[in-house]
């Protein structure tokens, strides 16, 4: 693990962190606009860790005990990982609201607006993402995971493939309304090499 | 006339960047700072001739250092350089006072054109 971690020094952290920045900013600019109000960016945090301690890392931020929905979005391409966005459940009974919508809100169309902000969401992030590191990437369809859970009941470390997991945590809240979503963009260890290449590629042209 | 500038951003590379992106004809000191309050120390110290400001940072954001820098009736440029691109973010600036915003990623020649329209260079 010592290895892993010695190979995303300061500098690498410091420049994946300024993408994922980046990115995040286009994805709030995506929200702001979907919601027509304006969305607060935390600052981007990195982890890497052993997936073993995955829900200990995890667990740090305070808001992890809440109960939320879970959406994935698979991406693959030079990059391999997943793309998970959660959804606060007082902000996901705003939806309908922030979107405009009108009448009953069925079941039906309470998951076609998570799928929507999802896609939104995580496709602005990792689209602001590809364009800097100048990478392709494919995605799969968002899929919701899981509902009324917590992060830490969610991941269980035996049903993660990788041993190593790298992720990128943003969040963004509504600053009128009590909606909030964290967006976490996991990486497979496989991925590490080419983004460190990339990475140096940018800080080369420094 | 430019004799010191003072560049905010907790990311070390933007810092670079933004660096790198000034006008060669600046031969002057730069003052970098990691976070708002720090900026806000140094531009009280070296009082510089012009900002260049990140919004998104630790302890103080962009957005605290505008607003403490209005109180004090700030007649500096500031120019808001800043990955937060929603529409309501720039307007939120100008008001505080910032003179331009620029959207990251930026280039060299999104500098030069806004130091040349508020007539720095």
């Amino acid at each position: 693990m010592t290895q892993i971690k010695d190979q995303f020094n300061e500098d690498r952290r410091d420049a994946l962190q300024e993408v994922v920045n980046i990115a995040m900013g286009q994805a709030g600019d995506s929200l702001a606009k979907l919601f027509s109000t304006f969305v607060e960016l935390s600052i981007p945090k990195f982890h890497l860790c052993d997936v073993s301690e995955l829900n200990q890392e995890l667990s740090k931020n305070a808001s992890y005990a809440e109960q939320v929905t879970i959406l994935r979005q698979p991406f693959s391409g030079q990059l391999r990982g997943e793309g998970i966005a959660l959804f606060n459940n007082n902000g996901v009974n705003e939806l309908a609201n922030l979107m405009g919508y009108e009448g009953e809100v069925t079941s039906n169309n309470e998951r076609e607006m998570l799928l929507d902000v999802c896609s939104i969401l995580v496709g602005a992030c990792l689209n602001g993402v590809t364009s800097q590191l100048e990478i392709a990437l494919s995605y799969t369809a968002p899929t919701i995971i899981s509902q009324n859970t917590t992060i830490s009941d969610f991941f269980n470390p035996e049903s993660i493939q990788w041993r190593y997991a790298m992720i990128m945590e943003i969040c963004l809240t509504l600053e009128q309304y009590d909606f909030k979503s964290n967006v976490l963009l996991f990486l497979s260890e496989d991925s590490f090499p080419p983004l460190i290449h990339k990475l140096d590629k940018m800080l080369e042209e420094l | 006339m430019i004799n010191s500038i003072l560049v905010v951003d907790d990311s070390k590379m933007s810092r670079k960047l933004v660096i790198r992106a000034l006008p060669t004809e600046w031969d002057v000191p730069i003052y970098q700072a990691c976070n708002g309050l720090e900026a806000l120390d140094i531009f009280n110290e070296k009082s510089p001739d012009i900002v260049f400001l990140d919004l998104t940072m630790p302890e103080l954001d962009g957005f605290g250092v505008l607003t403490a820098l209005q109180k004090k009736d700030n007649k500096v440029p500031i120019i808001v350089i800043s990955a937060d691109i929603q529409t309501q973010a720039y307007e939120r600036v100008i008001c505080l006072g910032a003179s331009a915003f620029i959207q990251k990623p930026m280039s060299p020649e999104d500098v030069r054109k806004v130091v040349q329209e508020l007539h720095l260079l």
